[in-house]
Protein backbone atom coordinates (compact mmCIF):
# COMPACT_ATOMS: atom_id res chain seq x y z
CA UNK A 1 0.00 0.00 0.00
CA UNK A 2 2.31 2.79 -1.16
CA UNK A 3 -0.23 5.50 -0.28
CA UNK A 4 1.07 4.95 3.24
CA UNK A 5 4.71 3.97 3.59
CA UNK A 6 7.62 4.60 5.92
CA UNK A 7 5.56 6.64 8.37
CA UNK A 8 4.42 9.06 5.66
CA UNK A 9 1.10 9.41 3.88
CA UNK A 10 1.51 10.09 0.15
CA UNK A 11 -1.58 11.87 -1.09
CA UNK A 12 -2.25 11.98 -4.82
CA UNK A 13 -5.38 13.69 -6.12
CA UNK A 14 -6.46 14.21 -9.74
CA UNK A 15 -8.93 17.07 -9.85
CA UNK A 16 -10.81 17.83 -13.09
CA UNK A 17 -10.47 21.44 -14.24
CA UNK A 18 -13.58 23.33 -15.43
CA UNK A 19 -14.01 23.60 -19.17
CA UNK A 20 -16.51 26.46 -19.41
CA UNK A 21 -15.39 29.90 -20.56
CA UNK A 22 -14.91 32.29 -17.64
CA UNK A 23 -13.93 35.83 -16.80
CA UNK A 24 -10.84 35.99 -14.59
CA UNK A 25 -11.42 39.65 -13.75
CA UNK A 26 -9.37 41.02 -16.64
CA UNK A 27 -10.41 39.07 -19.70
CA UNK A 28 -12.61 36.25 -20.92
CA UNK A 29 -10.44 33.16 -20.76
CA UNK A 30 -10.42 29.44 -20.04
CA UNK A 31 -10.17 28.09 -16.46
CA UNK A 32 -7.05 26.06 -17.24
CA UNK A 33 -5.31 29.15 -18.62
CA UNK A 34 -6.27 31.19 -15.55
CA UNK A 35 -5.27 28.31 -13.26
CA UNK A 36 -1.83 28.09 -14.85
CA UNK A 37 -1.36 31.83 -14.30
CA UNK A 38 -2.50 31.51 -10.67
CA UNK A 39 -0.10 28.62 -10.01
CA UNK A 40 2.79 30.57 -11.51
CA UNK A 41 2.24 33.28 -8.92
CA UNK A 42 2.47 31.08 -5.79
CA UNK A 43 5.79 31.59 -4.01
CA UNK A 44 7.47 28.18 -3.92
CA UNK A 45 9.38 28.88 -0.70
CA UNK A 46 10.63 31.89 1.25
CA UNK A 47 11.33 34.34 -1.57
CA UNK A 48 14.10 36.90 -1.49
CA UNK A 49 12.93 40.53 -1.15
CA UNK A 50 13.88 41.02 -4.82
CA UNK A 51 11.34 38.38 -5.83
CA UNK A 52 8.61 39.89 -3.68
CA UNK A 53 9.47 38.39 -0.30
CA UNK A 54 6.51 35.98 -0.33
CA UNK A 55 6.28 32.66 1.40
CA UNK A 56 4.70 29.40 0.24
CA UNK A 57 1.21 28.87 1.71
CA UNK A 58 2.28 25.31 2.53
CA UNK A 59 4.82 26.68 5.03
CA UNK A 60 2.03 27.90 7.30
CA UNK A 61 1.73 24.61 9.13
CA UNK A 62 4.31 22.08 10.21
CA UNK A 63 2.91 19.04 8.43
CA UNK A 64 3.95 19.36 4.78
CA UNK A 65 7.08 17.54 3.76
CA UNK A 66 6.52 18.18 0.07
CA UNK A 67 3.57 19.52 -1.89
CA UNK A 68 3.29 19.93 -5.65
CA UNK A 69 0.76 21.10 -8.22
CA UNK A 70 0.92 19.96 -11.84
CA UNK A 71 -1.53 20.50 -14.70
CA UNK A 72 -2.19 17.64 -17.10
CA UNK A 73 -3.70 19.08 -20.27
CA UNK A 74 -4.12 15.82 -22.09
CA UNK A 75 -2.59 12.39 -22.34
CA UNK A 76 0.24 12.05 -24.83
CA UNK A 77 -0.16 9.82 -27.86
CA UNK A 78 2.67 7.31 -27.68
CA UNK A 79 2.51 6.32 -31.31
CA UNK A 80 1.05 3.40 -33.13
CA UNK A 81 0.65 0.15 -31.22
CA UNK A 82 3.08 -2.23 -32.86
CA UNK A 83 2.03 -5.57 -34.28
CA UNK A 84 3.77 -8.39 -36.08
CA UNK A 85 4.48 -7.51 -39.72
CA UNK A 86 3.39 -11.00 -40.74
CA UNK A 87 0.05 -10.60 -38.94
CA UNK A 88 -0.44 -7.18 -40.56
CA UNK A 89 0.17 -8.70 -43.98
CA UNK A 90 -2.26 -11.57 -43.35
CA UNK A 91 -4.97 -9.30 -41.94
CA UNK A 92 -4.30 -6.70 -44.65
CA UNK A 93 -3.89 -3.91 -42.09
CA UNK A 94 -3.58 -0.51 -43.74
CA UNK A 95 -0.81 1.27 -41.81
CA UNK A 96 -1.80 4.65 -43.20
CA UNK A 97 -5.12 4.52 -41.35
CA UNK A 98 -4.64 6.05 -37.91
CA UNK A 99 -5.43 4.07 -34.79
CA UNK A 100 -7.88 5.58 -32.30
CA UNK A 101 -6.26 7.97 -29.80
CA UNK A 102 -7.27 8.58 -26.20
CA UNK A 103 -7.89 12.10 -24.95
CA UNK A 104 -9.04 13.51 -21.63
CA UNK A 105 -12.47 15.09 -21.34
CA UNK A 106 -10.98 17.98 -19.39
CA UNK A 107 -7.56 19.06 -18.15
CA UNK A 108 -6.67 17.80 -14.67
CA UNK A 109 -4.95 19.46 -11.75
CA UNK A 110 -2.67 17.03 -9.94
CA UNK A 111 -2.01 17.66 -6.26
CA UNK A 112 0.56 15.52 -4.50
CA UNK A 113 1.66 15.95 -0.91
CA UNK A 114 3.30 13.86 1.77
CA UNK A 115 2.93 14.27 5.48
CA UNK A 116 3.63 12.38 8.72
CA UNK A 117 1.12 9.67 9.58
CA UNK A 118 1.02 6.78 12.01
CA UNK A 119 -1.41 4.37 10.38
CA UNK A 120 -2.33 5.83 6.98
CA UNK A 121 -6.01 5.94 7.88
CA UNK A 122 -8.53 8.17 6.12
CA UNK A 123 -8.99 10.09 9.38
CA UNK A 124 -5.32 11.12 9.29
CA UNK A 125 -5.67 12.28 5.68
CA UNK A 126 -8.76 14.28 6.58
CA UNK A 127 -7.11 15.87 9.60
CA UNK A 128 -4.18 16.96 7.37
CA UNK A 129 -6.52 18.42 4.74
CA UNK A 130 -8.58 20.25 7.36
CA UNK A 131 -5.44 21.77 8.87
CA UNK A 132 -4.20 22.69 5.38
CA UNK A 133 -7.50 24.44 4.72
CA UNK A 134 -7.48 26.21 8.08
CA UNK A 135 -3.98 27.59 7.53
CA UNK A 136 -4.00 28.26 3.77
CA UNK A 137 -7.68 28.12 2.80
CA UNK A 138 -7.80 31.43 0.94
CA UNK A 139 -4.77 30.56 -1.21
CA UNK A 140 -6.22 27.11 -1.93
CA UNK A 141 -9.56 28.64 -2.93
CA UNK A 142 -7.76 30.88 -5.45
CA UNK A 143 -6.37 27.70 -7.06
CA UNK A 144 -9.20 25.21 -6.70
CA UNK A 145 -11.95 27.59 -7.82
CA UNK A 146 -10.99 26.66 -11.38
CA UNK A 147 -11.81 23.01 -10.66
CA UNK A 148 -15.12 21.30 -11.31
CA UNK A 149 -17.61 21.30 -8.46
CA UNK A 150 -15.32 23.14 -6.03
CA UNK A 151 -17.36 26.32 -5.57
CA UNK A 152 -20.59 24.46 -4.95
CA UNK A 153 -19.15 21.82 -2.62
CA UNK A 154 -16.37 23.35 -0.55
CA UNK A 155 -17.18 25.78 2.22
CA UNK A 156 -14.81 24.74 5.03
CA UNK A 157 -12.06 22.30 5.97
CA UNK A 158 -14.36 19.29 6.30
CA UNK A 159 -15.97 19.77 2.90
CA UNK A 160 -12.52 20.40 1.38
CA UNK A 161 -11.30 17.08 2.82
CA UNK A 162 -14.37 15.30 1.40
CA UNK A 163 -13.82 16.93 -2.03
CA UNK A 164 -10.17 15.87 -2.11
CA UNK A 165 -11.05 12.36 -0.90
CA UNK A 166 -13.34 11.98 -3.92
CA UNK A 167 -10.50 12.98 -6.25
CA UNK A 168 -7.87 10.83 -4.55
CA UNK A 169 -6.21 8.01 -6.47
CA UNK A 170 -3.86 5.34 -5.16
CA UNK A 171 -0.24 6.42 -5.04
CA UNK A 172 1.75 3.76 -6.79
CA UNK A 173 5.21 5.22 -6.44
CA UNK A 174 6.01 6.91 -3.16
CA UNK A 175 9.05 9.02 -2.51
CA UNK A 176 10.86 7.84 0.63
CA UNK A 177 13.88 10.03 1.03
CA UNK A 178 14.78 9.75 4.71
CA UNK A 179 16.37 6.31 4.89
CA UNK A 180 19.94 6.92 6.02
CA UNK A 181 20.24 3.20 6.73
CA UNK A 182 18.16 0.45 5.14
CA UNK A 183 15.28 -0.53 7.43
CA UNK A 184 15.51 -3.84 9.30
CA UNK A 185 12.99 -5.98 7.45
CA UNK A 186 12.00 -9.50 8.57
CA UNK A 187 13.13 -12.34 6.30
CA UNK A 188 10.51 -14.32 4.48
CA UNK A 189 10.29 -17.71 6.34
CA UNK A 190 11.52 -19.90 3.49
CA UNK A 191 12.41 -22.74 5.91
CA UNK A 192 8.75 -23.08 6.85
CA UNK A 193 7.95 -24.20 3.30
CA UNK A 194 11.01 -26.41 2.74
CA UNK A 195 9.81 -29.74 4.19
CA UNK A 196 6.20 -29.50 2.98
CA UNK A 197 7.52 -28.89 -0.56
CA UNK A 198 9.97 -31.83 -0.31
CA UNK A 199 7.31 -34.21 1.06
CA UNK A 200 4.53 -33.23 -1.35
CA UNK A 201 6.94 -33.06 -4.32
CA UNK A 202 8.33 -36.48 -3.34
CA UNK A 203 4.82 -37.93 -3.17
CA UNK A 204 4.05 -36.50 -6.60
CA UNK A 205 7.22 -37.90 -8.16
CA UNK A 206 6.82 -41.27 -6.40
CA UNK A 207 3.19 -41.53 -7.53
CA UNK A 208 4.03 -40.63 -11.13
CA UNK A 209 7.04 -42.97 -11.24
CA UNK A 210 5.06 -45.84 -9.76
CA UNK A 211 2.19 -45.26 -12.20
CA UNK A 212 4.58 -45.42 -15.17
CA UNK A 213 6.27 -48.55 -13.82
CA UNK A 214 2.91 -50.25 -13.23
CA UNK A 215 1.75 -49.40 -16.75
CA UNK A 216 4.94 -50.93 -18.17
CA UNK A 217 4.58 -53.95 -15.87
CA UNK A 218 0.94 -54.38 -16.95
CA UNK A 219 2.18 -55.05 -20.47
CA UNK A 220 3.61 -58.32 -19.14
CA UNK A 221 1.02 -59.21 -16.44
CA UNK A 222 -2.41 -57.58 -16.25
CA UNK A 223 -2.65 -58.24 -12.50
CA UNK A 224 -0.33 -55.24 -11.88
CA UNK A 225 -3.19 -52.95 -13.00
CA UNK A 226 -5.01 -53.49 -9.68
CA UNK A 227 -2.25 -51.43 -7.97
CA UNK A 228 -2.74 -48.52 -10.35
CA UNK A 229 -5.37 -46.53 -8.32
CA UNK A 230 -2.98 -46.40 -5.31
CA UNK A 231 -0.01 -45.04 -7.21
CA UNK A 232 -2.16 -42.62 -9.20
CA UNK A 233 -3.88 -41.50 -5.99
CA UNK A 234 -0.52 -40.86 -4.32
CA UNK A 235 0.61 -38.73 -7.27
CA UNK A 236 -2.66 -36.79 -7.25
CA UNK A 237 -2.49 -36.09 -3.50
CA UNK A 238 1.12 -34.94 -3.93
CA UNK A 239 0.17 -32.61 -6.83
CA UNK A 240 -2.74 -31.04 -4.91
CA UNK A 241 -0.64 -30.59 -1.77
CA UNK A 242 2.23 -29.04 -3.75
CA UNK A 243 -0.20 -26.68 -5.51
CA UNK A 244 -1.69 -25.56 -2.19
CA UNK A 245 1.76 -24.98 -0.65
CA UNK A 246 2.95 -22.91 -3.63
CA UNK A 247 -0.28 -20.87 -3.54
CA UNK A 248 0.11 -20.23 0.20
CA UNK A 249 3.74 -19.19 -0.27
CA UNK A 250 2.80 -16.85 -3.13
CA UNK A 251 0.04 -15.23 -1.09
CA UNK A 252 2.37 -14.86 1.88
CA UNK A 253 4.99 -13.11 -0.32
CA UNK A 254 2.34 -10.78 -1.77
CA UNK A 255 0.96 -9.98 1.69
CA UNK A 256 4.48 -9.23 2.98
CA UNK A 257 5.10 -6.98 -0.05
CA UNK A 258 1.87 -5.09 0.61
CA UNK A 259 2.87 -4.13 4.14
CA UNK A 260 4.15 -0.55 4.55
CA UNK A 261 7.79 -0.04 5.45
CA UNK A 262 8.49 0.94 9.05
CA UNK A 263 9.14 4.62 9.74
CA UNK A 264 12.69 5.72 9.13
CA UNK A 265 14.40 7.02 12.23
CA UNK A 266 13.91 10.75 12.89
CA UNK A 267 11.93 11.24 9.67
CA UNK A 268 8.98 13.26 10.98
CA UNK A 269 8.90 16.90 9.94
CA UNK A 270 9.62 18.54 13.35
CA UNK A 271 12.79 16.39 13.68
CA UNK A 272 13.86 17.15 10.10
CA UNK A 273 13.40 20.90 10.69
CA UNK A 274 15.33 20.70 13.95
CA UNK A 275 18.15 18.83 12.18
CA UNK A 276 18.31 21.52 9.47
CA UNK A 277 18.44 24.21 12.15
CA UNK A 278 21.21 22.40 14.04
CA UNK A 279 23.20 21.93 10.88
CA UNK A 280 23.11 25.60 9.97
CA UNK A 281 23.78 26.70 13.57
CA UNK A 282 26.69 24.27 13.88
CA UNK A 283 28.16 25.45 10.56
CA UNK A 284 28.09 28.99 11.92
CA UNK A 285 29.66 27.78 15.20
CA UNK A 286 32.49 26.03 13.35
CA UNK A 287 33.24 29.14 11.29
CA UNK A 288 33.21 31.37 14.38
CA UNK A 289 35.40 29.01 16.44
CA UNK A 290 38.23 28.54 13.94
CA UNK A 291 40.68 30.72 15.93
CA UNK A 292 40.06 28.81 19.18
CA UNK A 293 40.33 25.46 17.38
CA UNK A 294 43.66 26.47 15.81
CA UNK A 295 45.08 27.77 19.13
CA UNK A 296 47.40 25.51 21.10
CA UNK A 297 47.27 27.29 24.46
CA UNK A 298 45.04 26.30 27.35
CA UNK A 299 42.97 29.51 27.15
CA UNK A 300 41.87 28.75 23.57
CA UNK A 301 40.88 25.23 24.55
CA UNK A 302 38.89 26.54 27.51
CA UNK A 303 37.20 29.18 25.31
CA UNK A 304 36.27 26.52 22.72
CA UNK A 305 34.89 24.33 25.51
CA UNK A 306 32.84 27.19 26.96
CA UNK A 307 31.60 28.27 23.52
CA UNK A 308 30.42 24.77 22.68
CA UNK A 309 28.67 24.56 26.03
CA UNK A 310 26.79 27.77 25.33
CA UNK A 311 26.08 26.51 21.74
CA UNK A 312 24.38 23.41 23.20
CA UNK A 313 22.53 25.52 25.77
CA UNK A 314 21.25 27.87 23.08
CA UNK A 315 20.31 25.33 20.39
CA UNK A 316 18.77 22.75 22.78
CA UNK A 317 19.37 19.70 20.51
CA UNK A 318 16.71 17.62 22.26
CA UNK A 319 13.96 20.24 22.12
CA UNK A 320 12.12 19.80 18.80
CA UNK A 321 9.91 22.86 19.23
CA UNK A 322 12.39 25.65 19.79
CA UNK A 323 14.73 26.87 18.50
CA UNK A 324 14.13 25.30 15.10
CA UNK A 325 14.03 26.16 11.41
CA UNK A 326 10.82 27.63 10.07
CA UNK A 327 9.18 25.53 7.33
CA UNK A 328 9.63 26.69 3.74
CA UNK A 329 13.07 28.20 4.31
CA UNK A 330 15.91 27.17 2.04
CA UNK A 331 19.45 27.71 3.24
CA UNK A 332 22.41 26.05 4.91
CA UNK B 1 -12.17 11.37 -29.36
CA UNK B 2 -10.83 14.62 -30.76
CA UNK B 3 -8.30 16.88 -29.07
CA UNK B 4 -10.00 19.71 -27.15
CA UNK B 5 -8.04 22.87 -27.97
CA UNK B 6 -7.65 25.49 -25.24
CA UNK B 7 -9.03 28.27 -27.44
CA UNK B 8 -8.40 30.95 -24.80
CA UNK B 9 -4.69 30.14 -25.04
CA UNK B 10 -4.53 30.49 -28.85
CA UNK B 11 -4.50 33.86 -30.64
CA UNK B 12 -7.43 34.60 -32.91
CA UNK B 13 -5.32 35.14 -36.02
CA UNK B 14 -4.10 31.53 -35.83
CA UNK B 15 -7.50 29.90 -36.25
CA UNK B 16 -9.62 32.61 -37.90
CA UNK B 17 -9.71 34.04 -41.39
CA UNK B 18 -10.16 37.67 -40.31
CA UNK B 19 -10.62 38.83 -43.91
CA UNK B 20 -13.73 36.68 -44.27
CA UNK B 21 -15.12 37.69 -40.90
CA UNK B 22 -15.50 41.43 -41.45
CA UNK B 23 -11.95 42.60 -40.85
CA UNK B 24 -10.78 43.46 -44.37
CA UNK B 25 -7.94 45.80 -43.35
CA UNK B 26 -4.87 45.14 -41.28
CA UNK B 27 -2.20 47.31 -39.74
CA UNK B 28 1.19 46.22 -38.40
CA UNK B 29 2.84 48.21 -35.64
CA UNK B 30 6.42 47.28 -34.76
CA UNK B 31 7.64 48.18 -31.31
CA UNK B 32 11.20 48.39 -30.04
CA UNK B 33 11.94 47.42 -26.44
CA UNK B 34 14.58 49.37 -24.52
CA UNK B 35 13.61 48.58 -20.96
CA UNK B 36 12.87 44.91 -20.21
CA UNK B 37 10.71 45.53 -17.12
CA UNK B 38 8.63 48.23 -18.83
CA UNK B 39 8.33 46.05 -21.92
CA UNK B 40 6.97 43.16 -19.86
CA UNK B 41 4.52 45.48 -18.13
CA UNK B 42 3.34 46.73 -21.52
CA UNK B 43 2.72 43.16 -22.69
CA UNK B 44 0.91 42.29 -19.44
CA UNK B 45 -1.33 45.35 -19.79
CA UNK B 46 -2.01 44.53 -23.43
CA UNK B 47 -2.95 40.89 -22.74
CA UNK B 48 -6.64 41.40 -21.81
CA UNK B 49 -7.11 43.19 -25.13
CA UNK B 50 -5.70 40.37 -27.27
CA UNK B 51 -8.24 38.63 -29.51
CA UNK B 52 -8.27 34.94 -28.67
CA UNK B 53 -9.62 32.03 -30.71
CA UNK B 54 -12.67 31.73 -28.44
CA UNK B 55 -15.87 31.66 -30.54
CA UNK B 56 -17.93 34.86 -30.82
CA UNK B 57 -21.71 34.71 -30.65
CA UNK B 58 -23.12 34.57 -34.18
CA UNK B 59 -26.44 33.85 -35.84
CA UNK B 60 -25.22 30.41 -36.88
CA UNK B 61 -23.70 29.47 -33.52
CA UNK B 62 -25.58 31.38 -30.81
CA UNK B 63 -24.22 31.41 -27.26
CA UNK B 64 -26.79 31.51 -24.46
CA UNK B 65 -27.63 34.96 -23.09
CA UNK B 66 -26.07 35.50 -19.68
CA UNK B 67 -23.34 32.91 -20.24
CA UNK B 68 -19.77 34.18 -20.08
CA UNK B 69 -18.67 34.71 -23.66
CA UNK B 70 -16.01 36.45 -25.68
CA UNK B 71 -17.64 39.36 -27.51
CA UNK B 72 -16.79 40.18 -31.08
CA UNK B 73 -14.22 43.01 -30.88
CA UNK B 74 -14.32 46.27 -32.88
CA UNK B 75 -10.73 45.66 -33.84
CA UNK B 76 -8.95 42.33 -33.62
CA UNK B 77 -5.59 42.73 -31.85
CA UNK B 78 -2.82 40.16 -31.95
CA UNK B 79 0.84 40.22 -31.02
CA UNK B 80 3.98 38.44 -32.14
CA UNK B 81 7.58 38.55 -31.01
CA UNK B 82 10.89 38.16 -32.75
CA UNK B 83 13.52 36.13 -30.93
CA UNK B 84 15.52 39.30 -30.25
CA UNK B 85 12.33 40.87 -28.92
CA UNK B 86 12.01 38.06 -26.39
CA UNK B 87 15.67 38.54 -25.47
CA UNK B 88 15.06 42.25 -24.93
CA UNK B 89 12.09 41.41 -22.67
CA UNK B 90 14.45 39.42 -20.43
CA UNK B 91 12.90 36.00 -21.05
CA UNK B 92 14.89 33.32 -19.16
CA UNK B 93 17.83 31.91 -21.15
CA UNK B 94 16.46 28.45 -20.44
CA UNK B 95 13.38 29.31 -22.49
CA UNK B 96 15.25 31.17 -25.23
CA UNK B 97 17.67 28.32 -25.90
CA UNK B 98 14.78 25.98 -26.56
CA UNK B 99 13.51 27.98 -29.55
CA UNK B 100 13.87 26.66 -33.12
CA UNK B 101 16.98 27.84 -35.00
CA UNK B 102 14.82 29.19 -37.83
CA UNK B 103 13.02 31.47 -35.36
CA UNK B 104 16.28 32.60 -33.76
CA UNK B 105 17.79 33.38 -37.17
CA UNK B 106 14.76 35.42 -38.18
CA UNK B 107 13.26 36.19 -41.58
CA UNK B 108 16.00 38.56 -42.75
CA UNK B 109 18.78 36.03 -42.24
CA UNK B 110 16.78 33.30 -43.93
CA UNK B 111 15.43 35.34 -46.85
CA UNK B 112 18.32 34.49 -49.23
CA UNK B 113 17.45 30.80 -48.86
CA UNK B 114 14.20 31.22 -50.77
CA UNK B 115 14.47 31.17 -54.57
Amino acid sequence: MPTFDGGHYFLTALIPVRTDVMNDGRAVTSPVHALRKQLSMIPTAADTPLRGGGQSPFARNRRNHFARFVIIDDVAYNGRLGQSTALNAINQVNLTVAQPQDHLKSPFLVFVADFDAKSGSNAERNSYLVELWNTAGQDLREIFRFCQGFDSRVTDGTTFAAYMADCQIETTMSFNDYYADPPALPMWPADMYKWPVIVSGGALLLGLGATLLLLVAALFARSWLSWLPYSFGLGLVGAVALGLIVLTAYMSVMAAGGKPFPSAQDSDLPTVLKALHLRSAFTRFVIDSQMQAAGTDAASAQKLYDDFKSFVTETKPHNLDTPTQAPGVIGI
Amino acid sequence: MAVALDLADIQGNILRAYGKQGFPKGRFITLHIDDAAKGRKFVTDLLPGITTALPWPSSRKPIAEGAVRAERPQVAVNIAFSWYGLLALGIPTRTLRGMPYEFIDGMMARAPMTP
